[in-house]
């Protein structure tokens, strides 16, 4: 993962450092495409079938956000605009959908299907 | 084959000479693409003269003049307001940069770069579409894991007319575009920079005087960067920072105090 950078918040006017806030976001960005295919590909495996496998998707997405704080972004609205960034940036993206989509299907019929 | 139900059984030879080598042969072509892209779209060789480059930079400066305005007094905004929009400001005169549609015409070499943009973009995929197609048809290739209504089949089944078959299962050319589309993602985690934009390219594809980004209309953007400048108001920020910093230490003093 990209290191990550402090983004300056004013006191009074908020300042945010393009760069710095860009670089956060395709580090959440990256974090969650790669939790996306990590999750297709176990719950491929495991054999999940039905419409209950997009929970685990989603449920994932969200501990990306856990994940980012342990990581030590300990207040969202200093790293990224607010919390509602941090949680539903490309959460519902259709790269990250269809990587695990894709992943899911792939490993689900290499190993159950055939 | 049973109706729905039953789960089809499908020979291990389709997985072996089928869907492995198919999600290579996919992955790589990708891979190739991607790395055409970045070799043909080294930046091109900017045949532009100096006095393009200036009037290009003129825009620049005018646009931060008014944007930023406010951090430089009164006398010397008016200069350079002046220097831009007045009579015989900059804006004033004739602009040299050709318009675009000139500029297509006359220079080869921008006819060479929208070809290569062409060939690594939709070409390889279409093509690779075709192959697939034509080896891989008619037949089933796998199963996608969660019950689909019947509207999705014939999105699904290209080719194949069995009306029992569950619409869960799926043909190798509607594997070929899942994989497409699937692979974006797996493919940004790699090269963690700007990745072939195929939903770009397509639109750019569509819109073929849009994508020029060379040579903006220099004589209409300098009449809009005219008329914006003699719009702007300035004040600068010097005379009322006292009041601004009279502002902030109340609140300072306020917050300190609860």
């Amino acid at each position: 993962m990209a290191p990550k950078r402090q983004i300056k918040g004013g006191s009074i006017q908020e300042l945010v450092n393009p760069s710095a806030y860009k670089s956060n976001l395709q580090a959440l960005d990256f974090l969650r495409n790669f939790a996306a295919v990590i999750a297709g590909i176990v719950v491929g495996i495991c054999g999940v079938v039905g419409w209950h496998g997009f929970i685990y998707h989603f449920v994932s997405q969200l501990a990306c956000a856990g994940a980012m704080i342990l990581k030590g972004c300990t207040k969202p609205s200093q790293y990224f605009v607010s919390w509602n960034t941090l949680l539903f940036h490309s959460a519902l993206s259709s790269t990250t959908l269809l990587s695990f989509i894709l992943f899911w299907m792939i490993f689900y019929n290499l190993c159950h299907v055939f | 084959m049973a109706a729905g139900h039953s789960a089809l059984l499908l020979d291990g030879a389709v997985r072996d000479w089928v869907f492995i080598p198919l999600t290579l042969a996919i992955v790589l072509m990708k891979l190739l693409t991607q790395y055409m892209h970045q070799l043909f779209n080294a930046p091109p060789p900017n045949n532009k003269d100096l006095k393009e480059i200036r009037e290009m930079q003129a825009l620049t400066r005018a646009g931060r003049l008014r944007g930023f305005g406010r951090f430089i007094p009164e006398t010397s905004f008016k200069m350079r307001k002046e220097y831009f929009a007045g009579e015989k400001g900059l804006f004033s005169q004739k602009a040299v940069t050709r318009s675009p549609q000139e500029a297509m015409a006359t220079d080869p070499s921008v006819m060479v770069d929208m070809m290569k943009k062409n060939l690594t973009g939709m070409v390889p995929q279409l093509g690779m579409g075709m192959v697939v197609n034509f080896f891989f048809q008619g037949f089933v290739i796998g199963k996608v894991p969660f019950p689909l209504s019947p509207r999705f089949k014939p999105m699904l089944q290209r080719g194949i007319d069995l009306a029992s078959l569950d619409v869960s299962y799926f043909t190798s050319l509607s594997y070929y575009i899942l994989l497409l589309f699937g692979l974006r993602g797996a493919f940004s985690l790699v090269f963690r920079e700007e990745m072939v934009d195929e939903t770009a390219m397509m639109q750019r594809q569509m819109n073929p005087m849009a994508a020029n980004p060379m040579g903006v209309d220099m004589d209409a953007a300098f009449k809009a960067e005219k008329a914006a400048l003699g719009q702007v108001e300035h004040e600068w920020e010097l005379e009322s920072a006292e009041e601004r910093a009279v502002e902030v230490l109340r609140r300072q003093l306020k917050a300190k105090k609860l």
